[in-house]
């Protein structure tokens, strides 16, 4: 079984309210392969500041609306000028940046404005980065860079909060990325790492404790239906990304394994953030009774499993049930 | 002449923003900090190990919560969901106050995470102190909004930023929070006068005041929270205190992060100042 976190070490859930704008400053020009991130000075093309031709009479969405699709083009602020989403807000023909934005003494207007564009992607990628560090790892960081800037285009932020950026970004890795090998591999580590991130947040359940479970008849057994914790996913994946998720936390230099179906368990105990690989048996009986079986319904269903030894199932179900007891997995009967 | 806070809110003190890295410290060490300041977003969402620290924290010291989501100058829809979970945290922690940013952070559905300037003109300050007024309504309580750092200035602006805050804070009723280090950060980055700017506050809806330090990258500042106090940022300081008398007071810093010490006597530093301001008022009365 592998800790994902212990105490202490879930930095990425609180942010500072200073947003990020590159690391420490700008980004330097170039940094991202297919980002024109023009930091300062030459990346960016000098326009002469100049006085509007007429006042600015752009009302306060066609500001906003304008300087979003500005800032957040990957081109940097020129292409974002001439895009056709800014132009739909504001289009004073070439130069529109100093028609909307006054230069510094210090500096031009582009280059004011490219200081909040700088920030947006470098941000962002810095979020998905720390919450898939795996994936990272496996793609290299360019290409994980590259990567995060298509899904950030295909699949901005529409939340107040940073926690639901990166949850389509298992999805967008298996089926929406272009030209990315290895995809079915990265997609799973990626579902690893957001189901890691789930879990940590999910609703606080106490545990049934011992006593409880002595206060139930037997009898009721048969007809009551085990409440499972919200703090815990099952997972049946393409690849067996466990053990690599762990090695690569360890900073070892492993490769990626090959294809193998792998079932594991991903659950919270004390505040810190689990998973262990499953056998099929087990993630078959753990998955029915989170989806509400009663107990005679999951054992009737496993034993239809191929393969199913009725002995040996017996003989291993005291040891499962106290060791999910134990793990914090029940709680509650119904 | 000092002027009090218009809605009675307490001189906290010095705080210190509540950051992971420091929350074994502080519950294992329990140090004498007056306060602290929540990011309200980072514990809107999750019931873990965060939720159950705040808990902590909240019960042993006065918190306030911080936020920077409200997308107040935005023209999308308020979100009502974020002010919901906002105010059930509010009231889960006691929080003393709730403060978010004079800013938007994105517009037709999107959400930079940035905290966006907008033009200061007479359509703007409509438009927020009307949003600022439901807020506040469904919050039942003021807000206090603070001055974000800026990096641009637009053509369509027809006042001074303290002009527009005044008088926002004013139409709407709201509190502010007073970063003087973004004061310092705006100004260089605009060629503005900072001393005009402090002079322009409404000090009696000042509630509290941010301290913080930046990057200065020689042709603009950049409000990076890495850093000590500059020593320009301390004259500003005390020059608020010497008007308000003393307001609760936070320092922030979010990247590089030293111990917990270090960050909470850096805030500690403002006694000397508090203290200095004190006397160059009793001695101009």
């Amino acid at each position: 079984m592998s800790a994902r976190r212990g105490s202490g070490d879930e930095g990425r859930k609180v942010r500072g309210s200073a947003p990020r704008r590159g690391r420490g400053s700008e980004a330097a020009p170039g940094r991202i392969e297919g980002l024109v991130f023009a930091g300062h000075p030459g990346g960016l093309p000098r326009v002469q500041a100049s006085r509007p031709r007429a006042p600015l009479r752009a009302g306060l969405d066609a500001v906003e609306n304008w300087m979003q699709a500005v800032i957040t083009d990957p081109g940097g602020v020129a292409a974002g000028e001439r895009s056709t989403e800014a132009r739909r807000h504001i289009d004073r023909g070439a130069g529109t940046i100093e028609q909307v934005i006054l230069p510094s003494r210090q500096q031009s207007s582009r280059e004011r404005l490219q200081v909040y564009a700088n920030a947006y992607y470098w941000r962002l990628i810095d979020i998905l980065a720390e919450e898939y560090p795996v994936v990272r790892h496996a793609t290299g960081p360019r290409r994980f860079s590259r990567l995060a800037v298509e899904y950030l285009q295909t699949h901005p932020s529409r939340s107040y909060s940073l926690n639901f950026l990166s949850i389509a970004f298992p999805a967008f890795l298996r089926s929406g990325a272009k030209q990315l090998p290895r995809r079915d591999f990265l997609a799973d580590v990626a579902t690893v790492e957001r189901t890691m991130e789930d879990v940590f947040d999910a609703p606080d359940v106490k545990p049934i404790t011992p006593k409880a479970w002595r206060k139930i008849p037997m009898s009721a057994w048969m007809s009551k239906r085990l409440k499972m914790t919200p703090a815990m996913r099952l997972l049946e994946l393409g690849y067996p990304v466990n053990g690599y998720l762990s090695d690569v936390r360890e900073g070892k230099n492993v490769k990626p394994p090959p294809k193998e179906k792998q079932r594991i368990i991903i659950f919270r105990r004390n505040y810190s953030v689990w998973r262990a690989p499953l056998t099929p048996i087990r993630f078959k009986l753990l998955s029915l009774l989170q989806s509400g079986s009663t107990l005679p319904e999951a054992f009737g269903a496993c034993a239809a499993l191929k393969g199913f030894d009725a002995e040996k199932f017996t003989g291993a179900l005291k040891g499962w049930f106290r060791g999910w007891a134990s793990d914090g997995l029940f709680c509650g009967v119904d | 002449m000092i002027v009090p806070n218009k809605w009675g809110f307490p001189d906290l003190g010095l705080g210190v923003g509540l950051r992971t890295v420091h929350y074994d410290h502080i519950l294992k060490k329990r140090p004498r900090v007056d306060w602290f300041e929540v990011l309200s977003e980072n514990y809107m969402d999750t019931d873990g190990r965060p939720m159950r620290i705040l808990e902590q924290v909240a019960a042993r010291y006065p918190v306030a919560l911080h936020g920077v989501s409200l997308s107040i100058g935005s023209t999308d829809p308020l979100d009502f969901e974020y002010l919901k979970k906002l105010k059930r945290l509010a009231e889960k922690v006691q929080a003393q106050w709730l403060g978010d940013h004079v800013c938007w952070t994105g517009v037709a559905g999107r959400n930079g995470h940035d905290l966006l300037p907008v033009p200061l003109n007479e359509e703007t300050l409509k438009h927020i102190v009307k949003r600022i007024r439901t807020v506040q309504d469904f919050l039942e309580r003021p807000l206090i909004l603070e001055n974000a750092s800026t990096y641009v200035t637009f053509a369509n602006s027809t006042m001074p930023e303290q002009e527009f805050i005044a008088r926002m804070s004013e139409d709407a009723d709201c509190g502010l929070l007073l970063d003087v280090n973004n004061v310092y950060v705006s100004c260089r980055n605009h060629d503005w006068d900072p001393w005009a700017y402090l002079e322009g506050i409404p000090y009696h809806r000042v509630t509290q005041i941010h301290l913080a330090g930046h990057t200065d990258n020689g042709t603009h500042c950049i409000d990076t929270h890495n850093a000590r106090v500059v020593d320009e940022v301390w004259k500003y300081y005390a020059e608020v205190h010497r008007r308000t008398g003393g307001r609760a007071t936070l320092l922030e810093w979010d990247a590089d992060i030293p111990s917990f010490p270090e960050v909470h006597a850096e805030v500690l530093k403002a006694k000397k100042f508090r203290r200095e301001a004190m006397k160059r008022e009793r001695a101009a009365r």
